[in-house]
C-alpha cells in the first residue's frame, strides 16, 4: 500500500468482502499448513495481491468522506493501531460495519501477517481480517479488536494490546473473557500488578502459562472465575480485590509499590 | 484445580430451571428484559440484594432485582443484536457486604418476538452395520467424521429421529464425538466453522452450562482431563435437557414406550 499515504477512509461492498474471503480462501487452501492458528506461509507477492484488493475501486465504497487514514503508518504495536483507529473512526456503530473492518485489514495487511525469516508471512484465518460475528470468535479480529479494546479502556487497554499487531496468542485470548473485560476494578488491579509503566510493557513472567503461580493467565483463567463465585467483584475497588487475592500474586505487589 | 473446588463461602447454586429471563423487546436504545425468580431458592436468612448481570461481548451491565416476583428491566450498553446472557445473583449486605450467597450460572434468554430456526446436525447416515448399532468413522476429516446409523435400527423404529431410538444412541454418539474431537485436535481452532466437530464444539459450549475449561485440548498448554469432564458434563446436560415437547428425550422414550 505504498502508493498513497492520506486517504478517505473506505469499506468493501459485500462483492469486495466475497471476493477477499476467496482470496484469503485459496491461499490458505494451497498453502502446506491448511488450519490451526499457526498460520499459512505467503509470499510477498501474495500478500502484496492481497493487500490490493482495498484499491479496487469495484470493490470498495466511500465510509465517510470527511475521515481520512494514513495507509503508510507504522505501529509499534496493537495498541497503537487501536489508539490511532480509535482517533479516526468515532462512530459506535462501526463496530457492525464488517466491509470496514476488513477495508482496514487490507491497508495494514503487511503488518497484521508475522513475518518469518525466510521472510514469508503467515496468514492466519479469516476472522483476523474479516469480521465473523460468532460469540467465540469476533475478538480474534485483529484490527477491529484493537479499536474496540481501546474505545473502551483508553489508556489502560496497554494490558491487553502490548503486543505486535499480528499477535493474537491465547494470553490475549484468555483476557477476552467476558468477566475480565467488562469488569474496570480488575482491569485496575492487572494493570498495577502486571504492567510495567517505565518499560511500557508487561512485566516478565506475567504471560506465564495459568499453571505457573501467580501469572496474568492464571488469574485470568483459575483465580478470577474461584473469586467470582464468592464475591461481588463487580463492585469491588481494585484495593479490596488485591486484598483476598491468593499469596502466589504478592511477588508483584513489591514491584507495583 | 477446579473453581468448583474452592467454594469457600459455600454459595449455593440457583437452577436456572428457578429463574425466567425473558427478552420483551429489542430497541436500538435498549434491551426490555423480564425477569423472575422462585423466592423459594433464596435464602432470606441474612439482608441480600438480588442483581442480574447482563453480559455480551466484553460488556457488562448490571440491574437489581427489585421484586424477585417479576421485573422488568431495560438493558441500555448492548446493541440491538446483542447475544445477551444473565447470571443473577443474590449479594451479602451488611457486615458481610460483598459475599455472593447464591447465583445461577448463565442463562440465555427466552425471545418472546422470533423464534430461532434450529436444524439438526447431529444427523446420521444409514448404513448396514451388520450387529453394530451405530458408530463414527473418523477415517477423513476429523472435523468432519461420518456419523452412522444401522439402517436396520430405522426399519424397526421407522425414522432415526424416534425418540425412543435417539434416546438410546443420540447421548452415547454425542460423547464418543467430543472426546473423539477433543483427543484428535490440539484445539477448537483447528475445526473450522462449517464442519460437524467446529458445530458441535460451539453448539455444546453455547448451549450447556458445563463449567468450560480454558487453554487447549492437547498440547504443552492442553487441558485434556479437564476437557473430557467439560464433554461428560454436556452429555449429562444434553441428556437433561427438555427438547421436543418440552421433555426430555428420556421422558419422552418412556412416554412413547408406553
Amino acid at each position: 500500500m505504498s502508493e498513497f499515504a492520506n486517504i478517505p477512509v473506505m469499506r468493501f461492498t459485500h462483492q469486495g468482502i466475497a471476493t477477499v474471503r476467496l482470496a484469503i480462501e485459496g491461499l490458505r487452501d494451497q498453502g502446506s499448513t491448511k488450519k490451526g492458528s499457526q498460520g499459512t506461509p505467503i509470499s510477498a507477492e501474495e500478500l502484496s495481491a492481497l493487500a490490493q484488493l482495498a484499491l479496487r475501486q469495484d470493490l470498495v465504497e466511500p465510509y465517510d468522506d470527511m475521515l481520512e487514514i494514513d495507509t503508510t503508518k507504522q505501529f509499534a504495536s496493537r495498541y497503537d493501531m487501536g489508539r490511532y483507529l480509535a482517533g479516526i473512526v468515532t462512530n459506535a456503530q462501526a463496530e457492525r460495519d464488517t466491509g470496514l473492518w476488513t477495508w482496514i485489514s487490507m491497508v495494514y495487511l503487511s503488518q497484521l501477517l508475522a513475518r518469518r525469516k525466510d521472510g514469508q508471512s503467515l496468514l492466519g484465518s479469516e476472522y483476523r481480517y474479516i469480521p465473523d460475528d460468532n460469540r467465540l470468535r469476533y475478538y480474534r479480529h485483529l484490527a477491529k479488536m484493537a479499536w474496540s479494546i481501546f474505545r473502551q479502556y483508553g489508556e489502560k487497554s496497554k494490558l491487553f494490546l502490548s503486543v505486535s499487531c499480528s499477535t493474537h496468542s491465547d494470553f490475549v485470548e484468555q483476557s477476552q473473557k467476558d468477566d475480565v473485560r467488562s469488569n474496570p476494578h480488575l482491569i485496575d488491579l492487572c494493570l498495577d500488578l502486571f504492567y510495567d509503566e517505565k518499560a511500557a510493557k508487561l512485566r516478565k513472567g506475567v504471560a506465564s502459562s495459568e499453571k505457573t503461580p501467580g501469572s496474568f493467565r492464571r488469574l485470568v483463567s483459575v483465580i478470577s472465575p474461584q473469586l467470582y463465585m464468592n464475591f461481588d467483584l463487580y463492585e469491588m475497588p481494585a484495593g479490596r480485590i488485591r486484598d483476598i487475592l491468593p499469596r502466589e500474586f504478592r511477588k508483584w505487589f513489591d514491584q507495583a509499590a | 484445580m477446579t473453581a468448583a473446588s474452592l467454594n469457600f463461602t459455600k454459595r449455593r447454586k440457583i437452577k436456572s430451571a428457578f429463574v425466567d429471563i425473558r427478552v420483551l423487546v429489542r430497541t436500538e436504545s435498549y434491551i426490555r428484559v423480564r425477569v423472575s425468580v422462585d423466592a423459594k431458592v433464596l435464602l432470606d436468612d441474612e439482608g441480600y440484594r438480588l442483581v442480574v448481570d447482563g453480559f455480551d461481548r466484553g460488556r457488562h451491565q448490571r440491574h437489581t432485582i427489585p421484586s424477585p416476583a417479576g421485573a422488568d428491566l431495560d438493558f441500555t450498553g448492548f446493541p440491538l443484536d446483542a447475544s445477551l446472557r444473565f447470571k443473577v445473583r443474590q449479594i451479602a449486605i451488611g457486615s458481610d457486604e460483598g459475599r455472593v450467597i447464591a447465583a445461577t450460572a448463565d442463562i440465555h434468554p427466552v425471545e418472546i418476538e422470533g423464534k430461532v430456526q434450529r436444524e439438526p446436525f447431529i444427523v446420521p447416515e444409514l448404513e448396514d452395520l451388520g450387529a453394530l448399532p451405530w458408530c463414527i468413522q473418523w477415517e477423513g476429516d476429523v472435523a468432519d467424521p461420518r456419523l452412522v446409523l444401522n439402517r436396520r435400527l430405522e426399519d424397526k423404529f421407522g425414522s432415526w429421529r424416534d425418540p425412543v431410538l435417539q434416546s438410546l444412541y443420540l447421548p452415547a454418539m454425542l460423547r464418543e464425538l467430543l472426546t473423539g474431537l477433543i483427543c484428535r485436535v490440539e484445539s477448537a481452532e483447528e475445526l473450522d466453522e462449517g464442519t460437524l466437530g467446529g458445530r458441535i464444539i460451539a453448539f455444546c459450549k453455547e448451549r450447556f452450562e458445563a463449567e468450560l475449561p480454558t487453554g487447549p485440548f492437547g498440547g504443552p498448554d492442553g487441558n485434556l482431563d479437564d476437557w473430557l469432564k467439560w464433554a461428560e458434563d454436556c452429555v449429562v446436560e444434553f441428556a437433561e435437557t427438555k427438547w421436543r415437547k418440552d421433555k426430555t428425550l428420556f421422558d419422552l422414550m418412556l412416554e412413547e414406550g408406553k
